[in-house]
């Protein structure tokens, strides 16, 4: 049981500690005359300033959404809501694409009006890309925590002379502050992790100089550098929310079952907040799919054109495939340790596997090649280094559903097996693993459907003339074929959405 | 059930040996088990009594294995289960374990709940056994159902039926009936003693609940801060209790401060009978349904400051009226006119109980 979970653990440390190492191969002269180059700053105000932004963006994008889809009295909420969280199947590439191609000379409005129209890029193009695809993280998280509210909370602080604005101020807000924050930490995460987006817009963020900076190879000690400054600044950001989020109580202290929420009518503003409903999503959902829908009909894909769809499709499944199984295999007994056994050490390596998710995919890259160059240089460029990568990378994302699924299975059952001959081993598959196959199943396809979609590991790691759809729609997009980025990015947009149906079918089912 | 509760003529080899067994949670934590000896003989039902945190579920626990001891012995059936050099795994150690909150696998039916422990036996008459036992606790027609299809105590008894199964050597129960309400409660202790003792099966339960105790125990283990205060049949340690939290914990009791002479004590309540001889201070130990009040204006004055009605009987509490703060506790028959406020005798018709001081000490702090 613990040697796997050290296995798991160690895989996020050691490459780290291959960063470090390849970072600081060069003289702390050279080292810091590097550190502090402007370029470093450049890069730096360009990352704060694009997750700023984003989070600026998104939280206007999902706050009134999350407040209109649970306390107001709009219509078809369960349909907007689910509407609102399908951006989560479209990775942040296909919505650049998506973007990028409205524009520019061969773009889709050219075709369509006729009429030149600049194509979005740099900051802003990264900014709305960005939010597009990261707001329902935010959505989900402040909906989730405004069905929680204690209406009486409210009440109690009307019956105590505040108005309705005062309400909000002083007792719903401060309420919302932890999904504030987590949604917040979420976003930030993906900000600082993306590659797909910041490279399509050119917008020079650390992820996009690092790898710009390791592809040029001249001096691949400033991207282990920036690599190392990267993972330092998403740590800063992971543990500023821990901070902010402090040792205050949120829950409810009180016994007794909650009312549900009080729902506000909207009465004359009921107009404004359909259209603000239809104007986020026509934009978020719609765009990629009108976008990659016209490409189908304006540039029909030929049928080598799809077979090369299917081809990709074949190759990305025999990565993502093995990855989901490997991860949810580690996952299964980091889960038990962190649910089950009270060490300190089995806090530590579930912290280790939660780091991993954290890592920054360029980061993790480099670090793994940095890894696999110097120590193991027979597995430098193949599968076996990059479905670690993947294991590594998404093993948080398996281990929280089992782990809570754990939570919620009473240990007496393996006891209660155990005093009835079984050993431990036997005990658990015979009676806890039963209860949580759902979980494991879930936790399982979500790797599967993260893997499917993910590109920076794959384009920094996989094995030369190995592409993935989603290394084949970045390399086209970069290259300006739109049409022929088209099919690739349907295929992706088309498998992750019903992905995800599928999965919220599977858990709903009980 | 009088066979089982008379004292046995000669004690057959134990089937659960516990030697200075010592257990302890973490190092600056006070001892959970403190050097503890006790014995439970075949087919016996022997009831650990105690506070929460007096360590008894520790104690029942380190039997099943389900926690290593940290010095010290145990033997089941005669074979050292867990000592210096041996360890025992549970599934090992013809062990029946019923959990407080059951613990039936909801995945299973309840036959195959009962089915499960049933592993050296063939397949094909698997079931059947399995059924037998059902027969058993009554639940046969139960037997294709879900246990979140049953009810509490059938539930219960389900549990009691996988423990049963396997014919365990000793079956470790930790407050089984603590979730049961008071109405069920009663019946089921009745019935799971029956089984108990129809079987012939060697029982060890956990309880706090002194009444439990009494009625459901061949024997009581009282336990306090992780050692054993007193061990004896429920009439014994009810009637002779040897300390006063034994005393205490066993039922309402006066706590009088006398001076021994012998047989007989100089008490408050004037000079009284002693259960066994004492000399010099000592505190004595008299219930309440030994005490009285005498119309004829015998025995010593007292204020009645308090009437609990309980149906079956009536409990006064009352202030010695010579100024003494001592409380007395009087129990008498449901129909008594005396009221509050009245000043009335109170006579004790009965012997007193010296009492030593506790070998353990007071738990340091409550674990909860």
């Amino acid at each position: 049981m613990l040697v796997p979970a050290l296995i798991a653990g160690i895989g996020t440390l050691v490459p780290i500690v291959y960063l470090v190492l390849r970072a600081f191969d060069a003289d702390l002269v050279t080292v810091q005359r590097l550190v502090l180059r402007e370029r470093t700053w450049t890069l730096m105000v360009n990352t704060v300033s694009l997750t700023t932004g984003v989070l600026v963006l998104s939280t206007i994008m999902a706050v009134p959404l999350a407040w209109l889809t649970v306390r107001s009295d709009i219509r078809w909420k369960r349909f907007v809501t689910i509407l609102a969280v399908v951006p989560l199947a479209i990775p942040g590439y296909v919505v650049a694409y998506a973007l990028i191609s409205l524009g520019g000379a061969n773009g889709f409005l050219s075709q369509l009006l006729g009429t030149v129209v600049p194509r979005p890029s740099g900051y802003w193009g990264a900014v709305a890309a960005l939010s597009l695809y990261t707001y329902p993280y935010l959505f989900l998280n402040v909906r989730a925590a405004l069905l929680g509210l204690d209406p009486s909370l409210e009440e109690s602080a009307r019956s105590l002379g505040h108005g309705s604005r005062a309400v909000v101020w002083r007792v719903v807000l401060p309420q919302m502050r932890p999904a504030l924050l987590a949604g917040w930490l979420v976003i930030a995460l993906y900000v600082l992790g993306d590659f797909g987006v910041v490279a399509l817009m050119r917008f020079e963020a650390f992820s996009y100089a690092i790898y710009l900076q390791y592809a040029s190879a001249f001096d691949r000690t400033y991207a282990a550098l920036l690599s190392l400054i990267l993972l330092g600044l998403t740590l800063v950001i992971v543990g500023a929310e821990g901070r902010l989020l402090g040792k205050r109580r949120y829950a409810r202290t009180g016994s007794g079952s909650q009312r549900a929420a009080v729902i506000t009518h909207l009465k004359r503003w009921a107009p404004l907040a359909y259209g603000y409903v239809l104007l986020v999503i026509l934009v978020a959902l719609g765009l990629p799919f009108v976008v990659l829908g016209s490409w189908m009909v304006l540039a029909p894909p030929s049928l080598a054109a799809w077979q090369a769809v299917l081809e990709a499709f074949a190759r990305t499944a025999s990565v993502a495939v093995p990855a989901a199984i490997i991860t949810a295999l580690a996952a299964m007994p980091i889960a038990y340790l962190a649910a089950r056994v009270r060490m300190a050490g089995s806090r530590l390596i579930e912290r280790l596997a939660y780091l991993g998710y954290a890592i920054p995919p360029v980061s993790l890259a480099l670090a793994l090649v940095f890894f696999s160059l110097r120590s193991v240089p027979w597995l430098y460029q193949t599968m076996t280094i990059l479905i670690a990568a993947y294991v590594i990378s998404f093993l948080a994302l398996a281990i929280g559903p089992i782990r809570s699924a754990l939570m919620q299975v009473p240990p007496r059952l393996e006891e209660a097996a155990r005093s009835l001959g079984r050993r431990p081993f036997v005990a658990f598959f015979q009676t806890t693993f039963p209860l949580i196959r759902k979980p494991v199943v879930a936790g399982t396809a979500l790797v599967l459907m993260v893997a499917m979609k993910e590109l920076p590991l794959t384009f920094l790691l996989a094995p030369t003339g190995f592409t993935t759809l989603a290394v084949r729609v970045f390399t086209r997009t970069s290259e300006g074929m739109m049409a022929e980025a088209a099919p690739f990015a349907l295929a992706i947009v088309v498998f992750s959405s019903l992905f995800v149906g599928l999965l919220v079918g599977y858990e709903g089912r009980r | 059930m009088s066979d089982a509760a008379s004292p046995l003529p000669h004690r057959p080899a134990p089937v659960v040996e516990m030697r200075a067994l010592v257990k302890r949670y973490s190092r600056n934590d006070h001892l959970a088990v403190d050097h503890l000896d006790l014995d439970v003989s075949s087919g016996e039902i022997l009831c650990l009594l105690g506070p929460s945190g007096c360590g008894k579920t520790t104690l029942l626990r380190l039997i099943a294995g389900f926690e290593m001891p940290d010095a010290g012995r145990v033997r089941i059936a005669g074979k050292p289960v867990a000592d210096a050099g041996t360890w025992v795994e549970p599934e090992k150690r013809r062990i029946g374990f019923v959990f407080q909150d059951y613990a039936l696998f909801p995945h299973l039916t309840v036959r195959q709940n009962v089915a499960f422990g049933l592993r050296n036996v063939p397949k094909a008459t698997r079931l059947q056994q399995a059924d037998e036992v059902l027969d058993l606790v009554g639940l046969t027609i139960f037997a294709g159902r879900y246990p979140h299809q049953l009810s509490g105590g059938q539930q219960q008894r389900v549990a009691l039926a996988r423990a049963l199964a396997p014919a365990p050597a000793v079956i470790l129960l930790d407050e089984p009936f603590s979730n049961l309400d008071a109405a069920l409660r009663g019946s089921t202790r009745h019935e799971v003693r029956q089984i108990l003792k129809r079987t012939g099966t060697t029982a060890i339960l956990v309880t706090h609940d002194q009444e439990e105790a009494m009625t459901f125990a061949d024997r009581i283990a009282v336990m306090r801060s992780g050692r054993l205060e007193q061990v004896g049949t429920p009439e014994r340690v009810y009637a002779r209790p040897q300390t006063a939290f034994v005393a205490s914990f066993l039922g309402r009791t006066n706590l009088l401060r006398a001076e021994g002479q012998g047989s007989v004590a100089r008490t408050p309540l004037g000079d009284l009978a002693l259960a066994r001889p004492a000399h010099g201070q000592v505190l004595l130990s008299v219930r309440p349904e030994a005490l009285g009040f005498s119309r004829n204006g015998r025995g010593v004055p007292v204020r009645v400051i308090e009437r609990e009605f309980k149906g079956h009987d009536l409990t006064y509490t009352c202030l010695l009226a010579d100024g003494e703060r001592q409380r007395l506790v009087v129990q008498t028959g449901p129909s008594c006119s005396v009221g509050v406020g009245d000043v009335v005798s109170v006579t004790v018709d009965g012997t007193a109980v010296p009492l030593e001081p506790s070998v353990a000490a007071p738990p340091p702090r409550a674990r909860r």
